[in-house]
C-alpha cells in the first residue's frame, strides 16, 4: 500500500555581510578560533544588539526573490533555551513578525513545474560552533551572530525528487542573487526535512519526523526515501508513531533517532525589547530590488525562448552562474547565441575541465569570443582555424583576434576565382564522383568538398565552396 | 574639604587649593574608613590622575554603582555568579563621564542585578543608612545612596526600573533621578528590566544633578533605544522654572499611603507648591488599576530578566561548578552564582512566560500596562507634574527586624507607585523634604517623557525657594549630608 | 488563579532549590504572585499590550563595517577553562 508523501523544509541560510547580524565584529570562517569575537556576540553582561544593514538588504533580496511580502516594520523576539551554543540563552529571531511572509518558488521536474510555497523568511543569528571529543566540548566563538535567515516552506512537496529540486533550485536563487554561499558542505546552507505519511485522499496530517544534519541533497534523498520505507513500515504494522527528531548517517544511508519529541519545547518567546521597531525605508527595498541579477528561472526562459537553445544546453549554462555570466557578457557583442552557447559547451567545458581553471580566469574574453564566432558565420575563417586561434590566445595571453588572424594568415579562402580553381582540379580528378552526383546521388558532393578541403589544406570557405561547387556540377 | 558640591570641588582644583590625586585619595580614604559602618562599597578602583580641563566634571571623583561594566575594573554586580568578573569592554555612560575626566574612585554595592528594593539581595550584605546604620538605604543601588548621602563623593551612579534610584535617594536625604527611557545609553550596564531600566544620579544639589545628566546623556549606536533622543544640555540650559505650573496628584494614590507623618508632609508639600504660585490639581486613577501596578511591575520587569540573566551558565564568563552534564554544570553554577532572592524574582517571570499562563500574567501585563500609559497621558494632558510621597515611612531598620505595619494598599499602592514612572518611561526625581527624629523623608515628582529639563528647571526652582527659608518643615537638602554616620 | 509547580519553574530557567533557601523562594514567589490575582478585575478586551513605554520607531541601520573587534586573549579571559585557543566545557550530547 503506498502513501501520500507530505514533505515541508526549513532552511537555514548564511547571509554575506562583512560583519555579524547584530554586531560590529568579522564574518570569517578560515580564521583561527575566537578571534572574530566581541563581547556582545559573547552574550556578556549589559550588552545589546545593533542591527546590521547589509544582512537587512540581503534579507530583502530574499524575500523578492521569494516572491513575499515584505513587513517593513522589523520586530524580533527572542527564543530562549540554554545550550552551550548559544551565549546570551536566547537566540534573536522573529517569531511573530517575520520580514517576509506568503512567498513561492516554482520548482522544474521535467514533465511538469510545481510550486512550492515559502511561508516564512525570518532574520536570525547564528550560534557558535561545537567540536566534541570524548569527555570534552570544545566551543568556537567566531560564529556567534552570523547573520541567517530562516527559509521556511509550505508542506507542499511529495517526493524525494521534488525535495531535491527544491533546495537545488532554492540554493541556486541564493547564489545567483549573491545572497549566501549556500553551501551545504560547508554549512553556510543547512536543511531539516520534515516529512510524515499519510493514507491519499486523507486530510489530516500524519505523525511527522523531523530529520536533520543533512549535508547534501543527494543525503536528502536518501534520507527522505529511507524514512518512507521506515514510516511505511510501521503504519502497515499498525504501531504506533512518534513524533521524532532523526539524524541522517551517512555510512549506513539510514536515519537515526536523536530524540523523542514529547510535547512542544517552551521557548518563552517574548519580544525582544533592546530592539525597538525598526522602519525600512522605501528607497532600501527598492535599492535591494535593483541589486538582484536576472534569476535563473528567468535566464532559463530567455535563453530558451529568445535565445532559441534548447533545453538541455540552457540548464547547462544557467546552472553554473560563472558560466552563465560569460555567456551573457559574449551575447552582448553578438546575437549568435547558440553558436556561443554551443562552442562554451563543447570547446570551452572541455577546455576549462581538462586544465582545472575556472571560466573567471580563462584567458579569452567574451568579446573576443563573441568575435571570433562571428567571423566564423562570415566565412572569413573557418572551424579548423576557430581551433587554432583558441589556442594561440592561451599561448599568447592575447585576445586580438584580427591581430592573431592577420599573424597567421588564416584569413579564409572566399573569392570566387581561387575556389574555383581547387573546385576544378577535384572535378577533374574525380569524374566517377562528378558522374554519379549528375546521376542522382546527392551524397556524392561530399567526397568532393572532402576533397576540396583537404587540397586546400581546409581554408576555403565552406558555405561559399558548396555553392559554387553545386552551381560548377549543375553546367554540364 | 570634599563635602562639596561639583562646582566647589572644581573652584578647589582650580585654584590648586587641592590637586586632583589629593581629592581622589582623600574621597577613597573616606569610603575606607566610612565602609565598616556603611557597607557601601564592593571595591575600590586604581585611578589616573587626570587634568582638569573646560568639562565641569574634570577631575571630580564619583562612585559608580557596580553593574557598570568598567574594562579592567571588577565588576561583580553583588553576586556570587560575578564575583571575579572583570569585563573586556566599557559601558557607554562610564566612556562619557571618562571623557569629561571624571575620576571613579570605587564600585558600589547593589542588590544583584538590581533585583530589590533594599539591597538585602547583595553577597556582602546590605549597604546602610549613614543616618542610622542599623537602618537600610533602600535598593537596588543603595552603596551610591550611602556614599552621597555621606558626603564622600559629590555625585554617584545608579540605575532605576523600579525605583532603584529614587528610593534610596529618599531613604537617604539626597536627591535622585531617573531620566526618561532612552535618555541614557544602556550599553553596557547590566540588565534587569531592558523596557524599564535607565541609569540615573545621584547628588545633593539640582545642579550636580543637572552636570551629570548632561554628561552622560546622548545617543549611542550601541544602544538602538538611545538613538531616538538627541542629546540634551541640561546644565547649560538649567533655569529655575518661573511660570505658574499645574501640580497634580492622584487621589486615590495618596489615599493609599497610612503613615500620618508622610502624609502631613504632603499637605505640606501642597501647601508650600501653592505659596509658589502653582495650581495644585487633585486627579483621578481607577484603584483597581492602580493596584496592579505592582504585578504588571514584576510581571514585565521578571519576564525580560529571566532571558536578560540567561547568560549566566559559568560557560564562558562567571562562577563555573562542573557536574555530571551540561544540564546538571549550569544548574550548579546558576544555584551557586544567583541568591535566593533573585531566582525568587525569576521564578515570577518563568511563570508569566510559561505557555499555558502566558495570556493571562505576560501578555494581560503588558495590556494593562497600555491602560496605564494612557491614564497618565491623559494626566498629563491636565498637569505639567504629578506629586506623591516616595515612600510610605522612613528607612527600615532590618538589623533588628522591623517590620513596619502598613495596610494592604500602602504596601500594593504606596510603597510601589514609583514603578509606575518606569512602566511609562517618564521622568521623575527625588527631592528631600523633610527630618523627623533624624531620619529623612522625600518627595516625588515626576514629569511626562522627555520633559526631563523641564523637571529639573522645576526641581531648581524648588531648591531655590528653599535655600534662603525653610517652609515650615521643609527644610533645604541643597549639598546636605549625615554630618555624622552612627 | 495561579497555576504553578515551584520545582518546574526553577528547572526551566536551569535552577533548582532545596531546605531553607527553597521555603524562602516559596514564601518570596508567593508575596509577589499575589499581586499578579489584582489582574482579574480588569478588562482588557480590545487592548494592545506594550512591550515598550511610548511609540517610538527606530530609523537607523548599522554599516556592516568591521567596527568592533576583542582580542583573542580578552575573548578568553573570563573563561574558566580554555584549550588551544578554544572555551572549553563538559561534553555535550
Amino acid at each position: 500500500m503506498n502513501f501520500e508523501v507530505v514533505i515541508g523544509i526549513e532552511i537555514h541560510c548564511e547571509l554575506k555581510t562583512k560583519t555579524k547580524m547584530f554586531s560590529g565584529s568579522k564574518v570569517g570562517f578560515d580564521d583561527a578560533p575566537n578571534t572574530n569575537v566581541n563581547e556582545i556576540d559573547l552574550g556578556m553582561p549589559g550588552t545589546l544588539p545593533s542591527l546590521n544593514k547589509r544582512a537587512v538588504e540581503q534579507a530583502l533580496k530574499a524575500c523578492h526573490i521569494f516572491h513575499m511580502d515584505i513587513d517593513q516594520v522589523l520586530r524580533f523576539d527572542r527564543k530562549c533555551y540554554f545550550y552551550p551554543d548559544l551565549t546570551k540563552g536566547y537566540q534573536i529571531t522573529q517569531n511573530d513578525y517575520p520580514i517576509g511572509t506568503n512567498g513561492y518558488i516554482e520548482i522544474d521536474m521535467d514533465d511538469y513545474k510545481k510550486r512550492i510555497g515559502i511561508d516564512r523568511v525570518v532574520i536570525e543569528e547564528d550560534t557558535a560552533k561545537l567540536t566534541h571529543f570524548d569527555d570534552y566540548t570544545l566551543i568556537d566563538y567566531n560564529r556567534c551572530g552570523t547573520p541567517l535567515i530562516e527559509i521556511i516552506s509550505d508542506a507542499s512537496m511529495r517526493s524525494a525528487k521534488e525535495a531535491a529540486k527544491y533546495v537545488n533550485t532554492l540554493r541556486t536563487m541564493l547564489v545567483y542573487a549573491d545572497i549566501s554561499d549556500a553551501k551545504m558542505e560547508e554549512g553556510s546552507l543547512r536543511c531539516d526535512v520534515n516529512i510524515s505519511l499519510r493514507p491519499f485522499g486523507s486530510e489530516k496530517y500524519g505523525v511527522k519526523t523531523e530529520i536533520k544534519n543533512l549535508n547534501s541533497v543527494s543525503n536528502i534523498e536518501k534520507a527522505i526515501d529511507f524514512e518512507i520505507k521506515r514510516q511505511s513500515k510501521i503504519i502497515l504494522s499498525n504501531e504506533k508513531m512518534d513524533s521524532e527528531t532523526r539524524r541522517f548517517d551517512e555510512n549506513s544511508k539510514q536515519t537515526i533517532l536523536m530524540r523523542k519529541k514529547d510535547g512542544v519545547i517552551d521557548y518563552r518567546f517574548h519580544s525582544e525589547p533592546n530592539i525597538i521597531p525598526t522602519l525600512i525605508a522605501d528607497e532600501l527595498v527598492e535599492n535591494s530590488k535593483k541589486e538582484i541579477p536576472l534569476m535563473p528561472a528567468e535566464l532559463l526562459e530567455k535563453y530558451i525562448n529568445d535565445y532559441q537553445l534548447n533545453k538541455v544546453d540552457a540548464n547547462i549554462i544557467v546552472n553554473d552562474q560563472d558560466l552563465a555570466n560569460y555567456y551573457n557578457k559574449a551575447c552582448s557583442y553578438s546575437n549568435n547565441y547558440q553558436q556561443i552557447a554551443n562552442w562554451l559547451i563543447s570547446e570551452g567545458l572541455a577546455y576549462l575541465n581538462k586544465n582545472e581553471i575556472n571560466i573567471k580566469d580563462m584567458i579569452l574574453k567574451p568579446e573576443a569570443l563573441a568575435h571570433m564566432i562571428e567571423l566564423n558565420i562570415d566565412g572569413v575563417i573557418s572551424s579548423k582555424q576557430l581551433k587554432q586561434i583558441f589556442n594561440i590566445v592561451n599561448e599568447e595571453n592575447n585576445n586580438d583576434i584580427d591581430s592573431i588572424i592577420k599573424k597567421h594568415n588564416m584569413m579564409m579562402i572566399s573569392d570566387k576565382e581561387s575556389i574555383l580553381k581547387f573546385i576544378n582540379q577535384v572535378m577533374d580528378n574525380n569524374m566517377q564522383s562528378v558522374e554519379d552526383y549528375r546521376n542522382g546521388n546527392d551524397r556524392a558532393i561530399k567526397h568532393l568538398l572532402g576533397q576540396i578541403m583537404k587540397i586546400s589544406h581546409g581554408q576555403v570557405n565552406p558555405k561559399l565552396t558548396n555553392q559554387l561547387l553545386i552551381k560548377e556540377l549543375n553546367k554540364k | 574639604m570634599h563635602k562639596k558640591t561639583i562646582l566647589e570641588l572644581r573652584e578647589d582644583l582650580l585654584n590648586n587649593k587641592i590637586s586632583v590625586e589629593q581629592l581622589a585619595i582623600e574621597c577613597q580614604n573616606d569610603l575606607k574608613q566610612l565602609n565598616d559602618k556603611l557597607n557601601a562599597i564592593n571595591n575600590y578602583c586604581d585611578f589616573q590622575a587626570l587634568e582638569v580641563n573646560d568639562s565641569l566634571l574634570s577631575g571630580i571623583p564619583y562612585v559608580m554603582k557596580d553593574l557598570v561594566a568598567t574594562k579592567d575594573y571588577l565588576t561583580t554586580s553583588s553576586s556570587m555568579m560575578l564575583n571575579d568578573f572583570v569585563p573586556q569592554y566599557n559601558g557607554t555612560i562610564y566612556n562619557n563621564l571618562s571623557n569629561e575626566n571624571a575620576i571613579m574612585i570605587a564600585k558600589s554595592n547593589l542588590d544583584e542585578y538590581g533585583m530589590g528594593g533594599t539591597n538585602l539581595n547583595s553577597i556582602h550584605g546590605m549597604s546602610c543608612n549613614p543616618y542610622d546604620t542599623n537602618k537600610g538605604t533602600g535598593g537596588s543601588s543603595g552603596g551610591s545612596a550611602a556614599v552621597v548621602a555621606a558626603g564622600c563623593v559629590p555625585f554617584a551612579l545608579g540605575t532605576d526600573t523600579g525605583d532603584s534610584v529614587r528610593k534610596p535617594a529618599a531613604y537617604c536625604g539626597i536627591y535622585g533621578y531617573k531620566p526618561s527611557w532612552t535618555v541614557n545609553s544602556r550599553y553596557g550596564v547590566y540588565p534587569y528590566g531592558s523596557s524599564l531600566d535607565q541609569p540615573g544620579v545621584f547628588a545633593r544639589c539640582v545642579d550636580d544633578i543637572a552636570i551629570v545628566m548632561e554628561a552622560l546623556n546622548g545617543p549611542d549606536p550601541l544602544d538602538m533605544s538611545s538613538l531616538v533622543h538627541e542629546k540634551e544640555y541640561f546644565y547649560k540650559n538649567l533655569k529655575a522654572n518661573d511660570k505658574p505650573l499645574k501640580i497634580g496628584y492622584i487621589k486615590e494614590l495618596i489615599d493609599s499611603f497610612d503613615n500620618e507623618i508622610v502624609l502631613n508632609q504632603f499637605e505640606e508639600l501642597k501647601e508650600f507648591l501653592s505659596s509658589l504660585g502653582h495650581n495644585i490639581i487633585e486627579l483621578h486613577m481607577s484603584k483597581d488599576l492602580l493596584r496592579c501596578g505592582r504585578g504588571v511591575y514584576h510581571v514585565i520587569a521578571n519576564s525580560e530578566a529571566t532571558s536578560n540573566l540567561a547568560n549566566l551558565t559559568g560557560i564562558d564568563f562567571g562562577l563555573q561548578i562542573l557536574d555530571k552534564d551540561v544540564k546538571q554544570s549550569i544548574i550548579a553554577s546558576r544555584n551557586k552564582g544567583l541568591s535566593k532572592y533573585t531566582k525568587a524574582r525569576l521564578l515570577i517571570g518563568a511563570l508569566s512566560l510559561k505557555e499555558a499562563n502566558k495570556e493571562n500574567y505576560f501578555e494581560k501585563g503588558k495590556k494593562i500596562r497600555t491602560l496605564i500609559i494612557n491614564n497618565f497621558d491623559k494626566l498629563f494632558n491636565e498637569v505639567d507634574i504629578l506629586i506623591a510621597p516616595c515612600a510610605n515611612s522612613r528607612a527600615v531598620d532590618y538589623k533588628n527586624n522591623e517590620v513596619i505595619p502598613m495596610s494592604d494598599d500602602a504596601n500594593i499602592i504606596a510603597e510601589n507607585h514609583l514603578s509606575l514612572t518606569n512602566l511609562i518611561g517618564a521622568c521623575g526625581i527625588t527631592i528631600p523634604t523633610h527630618m523627623v527624629d533624624g531620619y529623612p523623608y522625600a518627595m516625588s515628582f515626576m514629569a511626562k517623557p522627555y520633559h526631563d529639563q523641564f523637571l529639573l528647571n522645576f526641581a531648581k526652582e524648588f531648591e531655590n525657594n528653599l535655600l534662603e527659608n525653610n517652609y515650615k518643615n521643609i527644610i533645604s537638602f541643597y549639598n546636605k549630608y549625615a554630618e555624622e554616620v552612627k | 488563579m495561579i497555576n504553578y509547580d515551584v520545582k518546574v519553574l526553577l528547572d526551566d530557567l536551569y535552577l533548582s532549590s532545596e531546605g531553607d533557601e527553597l521555603e524562602f523562594i516559596k514564601k518570596e514567589f508567593e508575596n509577589i504572585a499575589k499581586a499578579i490575582a489584582h489582574f482579574d478585575k480588569i478588562d482588557v478586551t480590545n487592548v494592545e499590550g506594550s512591550t515598550w513605554p511610548f511609540k517610538i520607531y527606530n530609523n537607523y541601520l548599522r554599516e556592516d563595517v568591521i567596527s568592533h573587534s576583542m582580542s583573542n586573549e580578552d575573548t578568553l579571559k573570563n573563561a574558566k577553562q580554555v584549550q588551544d585557543g578554544y572555551v572549553k566545557y563538559v561534553k555535550v550530547v
